[in-house]
């Protein structure tokens, strides 16, 4: 699938360039959206729209035959078709020259160390890096060392263990209370930015050490005043492509404040949909949209430091149609929240069962050191952050990190990335 | 480039250091095994560390020598010998992990006898269990021959190790009692059912391709090294080695196929067909039920009687 997308998009890069007319370049751009969509819809979104037709089909008054397919998705799917598609969108816009090195353009699509769950790269960024010769430089190890060292803690020790207590508190076969359902949003909250942005990190880490950029995916999202904010500082790779090939192309900012709501709301029903083909996605997208909205059409003055909780709530809250395995698993959580039984003691129990108390205590303080330094570090990296430190306290950090890898990282569990499956 | 390494390498090497030198009680690696193999990992543990009583006879390989072997039955007949008979077998496959037992073995007993199993052919691969029990060097820096497991072997030490150190710390195990129990034969009066075992001898009758002599040389390097190093072992120990040659149900081979590899380092025991034949001896197609393990050990009890 990966080559039939590169060589597709590569001689379409070619074509539309060399294209004498306008209507023929739009043609070739049709060729690399079909191919590349229509691989995306056929691999991930088939058997949606099939069970989707059949439950609205249900209404009439005779039945119609259909069959789903019981196909693999292939890895990181979502990730190179939006990239290769971006290359050739940017050929047609003309703000990229197509490139004839056909081993470099795959080499470009098939980029290891984000291929399966991002960033998702832009040409204009990646691609005339592999023209550049590459040469050992100690300060860029250093700092992919430190993104690395910083992505691992986030996954293992944080992402990981999290991922424990959430997995418990969403098993669709056990109803909790209203609490515990809550706090489940939380974690899965912290522990989806975790094993997240710790991929990004790792992935950014590794290409630095071979002398690559990659785009920064997250900026602290969880501190943001606003869900405006929010959207510019989580899954910053795809937020940004979305902006760039969907919104601006359907008039951006740029139309009647009807049209404009229209195509906010659009933008991040695809958002919901790119993560998957289930109607839980949608309504997540559906969520973030409305409250970018709203945020639209009613401006607020609260300040940040007020806004950042309530948005940190808001945002893990639609975290629950994410993480939710289906609508009726949704719904039983949703009336699980509204029950209003709000005890601790189920929490207590879920998370006794899990954790050991040193073990637990031992957790509790690293996840709040970890938010310490999140704040720190705002909205540049870990890298700027912890090099503006003193040698004894970068030392102390690296150190500590490790430590915490060591002590805390949940090696027992099969090794699983939340984005993989996108 | 170098100094960028040699760097990094200082870095690292406090956090190596605290992880090589953490102590980790022996005891609690093998008690990792538990509920593995008839928990039979900490009871080898404590038979050979904490059980004063001697072992004059070590009975080491797969389940065919733990279902096989009645250790109390080969004691008491050759009670006027005054012998301790153990039997130290572990399920599952590798010859690394008799060398590995017969080390832990070496360092608190010194028997007169050690009797490994041996099957129609060596396995090629590490045993499973290998990389949770055996010594450090020994996982770290194994033969290199042809070595399938090395990589998953060192992995599987050093998470191992970890999950160890991170127990010490947060969820210490609860101390198992020590076990004083003499004996490790464990088996099942259960019989086989006639058509299951009909089954098995059919397949049997389908001849396996065999390997050309240069490609049972390439294929043979692994466990050869360990036969190798187990006789060493014994010798400089100078600790008597047997062979003991327990095929499952239905063997068309007479002998191991390695037979001429075994007898560079000691005799090989064959068990007579009156024990291997009768369907009433197995309990399925690999394992002697409680009947076959009685009769195998009678026999066996005779042959030590005569060797030692």
């Amino acid at each position: 699938m990966i080559f039939i997308s590169s060589l597709v998009d590569y001689i379409v890069g070619l074509k539309i360039i060399s294209a004498p007319t306008i209507l023929k370049k739009k043609l070739y751009l049709l060729v690399s959206i079909i191919t590349n969509i229509g691989m995306l819809g056929f691999f991930k979104y088939f058997n949606f729209f099939i069970e989707s037709l059949q439950q609205i089909l249900v209404f009439l008054p005779f039945e119609i035959q259909t069959t789903t397919l019981r196909i693999v998705l292939p890895v990181g799917i979502s990730f190179y078709s939006f990239q290769t598609l971006s290359y050739t969108i940017d050929v047609y816009r003309n703000r990229l020259q197509p490139t004839k090195d056909f081993v470099k353009f795959c080499a470009f699509v098939s980029f290891f160390p984000q291929l399966v769950a991002g960033p998702i790269e832009r040409a204009s960024n990646l691609l005339d890096q592999f023209n550049d010769k590459k040469v050992f430089d100690y300060s860029k190890q250093v700092i992919g060392l430190r993104h690395i060292l910083y992505g691992l803690f986030k996954k293992v020790v944080i992402a990981d263990n999290l991922g424990l207590l959430a997995e418990k508190i969403f098993d669709p076969g056990v109803s909790h209370n209203g609490f515990t359902v809550l706090a489940g949003s939380m974690i899965f909250g912290l522990q989806i930015y975790c094993d997240f942005s710790g991929y990004s990190d790792m992935a950014i880490g590794l290409a630095k050490m071979l002398n690559f950029d990659l785009m920064k995916n997250f900026a602290t999202p969880y501190f943001s005043g606003s869900f405006t904010d929010f959207w510019r500082r989580w899954h910053i790779s795809l937020s940004t492509w979305f902006r760039d090939y969907v919104y601006i192309p359907l008039g951006g900012n740029k139309r009647s404040p009807t049209r404009v709501n229209f195509n906010i709301l659009v933008t991040f029903l695809l958002s919901g949909l790119w993560h998957g083909a289930k109607i839980t996605f949608l309504i997540w997208g559906a969520l973030h949209g409305l409250m970018l909205l709203i945020e639209k059409n009613f401006p607020s003055r609260i300040s940040k430091m007020v806004a950042a909780p309530f948005v940190f709530l808001l945002t893990s809250l639609f975290w629950l149609p994410f993480r939710a395995e289906g609508f009726t698993h949704l719904k039983s959580l949703v009336s699980s929240l509204l029950s209003m039984q709000y005890s601790v003691n189920e929490l207590h129990t879920i998370i006794a069962s899990i954790f050991s108390t040193p073990k637990f205590v031992a957790l509790a303080i690293i996840l709040s050191l970890f938010i310490l330094v999140e704040k720190m570090i705002s909205i540049t990296d870990f890298n700027d952050w912890v090099k503006s430190k003193s040698k004894p306290v970068r030392y102390l950090t690296y150190y500590s990190l490790f430590l915490s890898i060591l002590l805390l990282a949940n090696i027992n569990i099969k090794p699983f990335f939340i984005y993989f499956q996108f | 480039m170098k100094k960028a390494w040699v760097k990094i390498g200082l870095v690292l090497l406090p956090v190596i250091l605290v992880y090589m030198l953490f102590p980790v009680d022996k005891r609690s690696r093998y008690l990792g095994l538990k509920d593995d193999c008839f928990n039979h990992g900490i009871w080898i543990y404590d038979r050979i560390h904490l059980n004063n009583k001697p072992v004059d006879v070590a009975f080491i390989g797969s389940s065919h020598t733990v279902n096989g072997i009645n250790d109390r039955l080969i004691e008491d007949s050759l009670k006027s010998k005054d012998l301790s008979i153990v039997n130290l077998g572990y399920c599952r496959l590798g010859r690394n992990l008799s060398y590995a037992i017969i080390k832990e073995l070496l360092k608190t007993k010194h028997p007169k006898m050690v009797v490994i199993e041996v099957m129609e052919d060596e396995d090629r691969y590490s045993h499973p269990v290998f990389p949770y029990i055996a010594e450090t060097k020994d996982v770290f820096a194994p033969t290199l021959l042809f070595n399938r497991d090395i990589e998953a072997d060192m992995q599987e030490a050093i998470l191992y190790k970890l999950t160890m150190i991170q127990q010490e710390f947060f969820s210490p195990v609860a101390k198992v009692p020590v076990s004083l129990e003499n004996f490790g034969f464990a088996c099942s009066p259960d019989t086989a059912s006639a058509a299951s075992l009909l089954e098995v001898e059919k397949r049997q009758s389908f001849k396996k391709a065999e390997l050309s002599t240069t490609e049972r040389n390439f294929h043979m390097k692994y466990p050869r090294y360990y036969i190798r190093e187990i006789g060493e072992l014994c010798k400089n120990e100078k600790i008597k080695l047997c062979f003991l040659y327990l095929p499952g149900y239905g063997s068309h081979s007479p002998l191991p196929r390695e037979n001429e590899t075994y007898l560079k380092y000691g005799e090989v025991l064959c068990p007579p067909s009156s024990i291997t034949k009768p369907k009433c001896n197995w309990k399925d197609e690999e394992h002697l039920n409680q009947t076959g393990a009685a009769a195998l050990s009678k026999w066996v009890s005779g042959e030590l009687a005569i060797k030692l």
